[in-house]
């Protein structure tokens, strides 16, 4: 009888290409609306008082109007989106401590992976605004500063996953950790509303609604991110899962040739 | 142009550069995590096959087949 290795893997990853595939597409052309709406519906928003008002088309002009705001339509979706996916990340850490089951390490590793990448699309796009708006690369204020903390804690994760040999080992720490990261997440959304001295701007607050033209391109952009996200994560767990299992059958096929060769994960 | 209508376009013309970037970014970073996952795919997909091969192959000959390859991919 033929043996196949990746009889466990092909079907799976095959059945799922065309709901990914969809997926992604959908997610892209989401957060290209978003970028369209964004820069012809959604009005500029107003800066400084200008010296005196001047009518542009039918419409009086009182202030100057600022186009870096226009950032924060794929910024605040990217940033939402990574909070998301540390909740995954933090979800199935949870559950591998309840259960020992070694598909929510490989979950809760892929959320972490993907949730690295939106705090870096999020970081770079914050820091340019940053560079504009108030002249400095960086400002240790309440949001930066834990949401550098945020990203800080995930850099460590992926170190901590690396240095750890022992399977088990290394999936029980790992979920602590992320855990750990996790809290981190709800604190870095909030402190902007929580501390009065924070001097970074809150897009979503419940006194002042944002009206519906700048509004739905943020959700439309944040229902886009989290479809190329979600997208993204089946595609790393699916290898992660798929790299644990090659091991395995590897080291199986090691063993057969030298029976004292350590011993399979388990 | 008018000094009023050169204040009002004082903040968004300079900005230019800093939200083409900070968009350019995004798209990049993303771009760079979906090629990277999609490479990985591809060599644990080659690392299947070499693997099937190792296993439908004889364990004579199978001692021939470098295995160094496939666990190190």
């Amino acid at each position: 009888m033929e043996i196949r290795a990746s009889s466990a893997l092909k079907p799976r990853w095959t059945l799922s290409t065309g709901a990914l595939v969809l997926m992604a597409t959908v997610g892209i052309a989401l957060i290209g609306i978003d970028i369209v709406l964004a820069f012809t519906v959604a009005p500029l928003v107003k800066g400084a008082t200008l010296s005196a008002p001047v009518t542009l088309g039918e419409v009086s002009v009182t202030h100057k109007l600022l186009l870096s705001q226009k950032i924060f339509y794929l910024h605040v979706p990217v940033a939402i989106s990574s909070f998301v996916m540390m909740g995954v990340m933090a979800f199935h850490g949870v559950r591998y401590i309840q259960t020992g089951q070694m598909r929510h390490d490989y979950a809760s590793h892929s959320a972490a992976y993907v949730a690295l990448f939106l705090v870096a699309a999020t970081m770079a796009s914050g820091i340019l605004w940053t560079r504009f708006e108030w002249g400095v690369w960086w400002v240790w204020e309440p949001r930066l500063t834990t949401y550098a903390i945020l990203t800080l804690m995930l850099l460590a994760y992926m170190v901590l996953r690396t240095s750890i040999a022992e399977t088990h080992k290394q999936a029980s720490f790992c979920a602590v950790f992320s855990i750990l990261a996790f809290v981190n997440a709800p604190i870095s959304f909030a402190i902007t509303r929580l501390v009065p001295t924070s001097i970074h701007p809150v897009v979503l607050r419940s006194n002042a609604p944002v009206p519906p033209a700048m509004l739905i391109p943020v959700m439309l952009g944040l229902l886009g991110v989290i479809c190329v996200s979600y997208v993204l994560y089946r595609l790393v767990r699916s290898s992660v899962s798929a790299k644990a299992h090659l091991d395995r059958l590897a080291l199986s096929l090691e063993r057969e040739h030298d029976p004292a060769s350590p011993s399979l994960p388990q | 142009m008018d000094p009023v209508m050169t204040e009002v376009y004082s903040t968004i013309v300079p900005a230019l550069p800093y939200v083409i970037g900070a968009y350019l970014l995004m798209w990049a970073i993303l771009g760079v995590a979906l090629i990277r996952a999609i490479r990985i795919q591809h060599q644990l997909q080659k690392r299947i096959d070499l693997l099937e091969r190792q296993l439908n192959t004889p364990s004579k000959l199978r001692d021939d087949v470098d295995d160094s390859s496939v666990r190190g991919a």
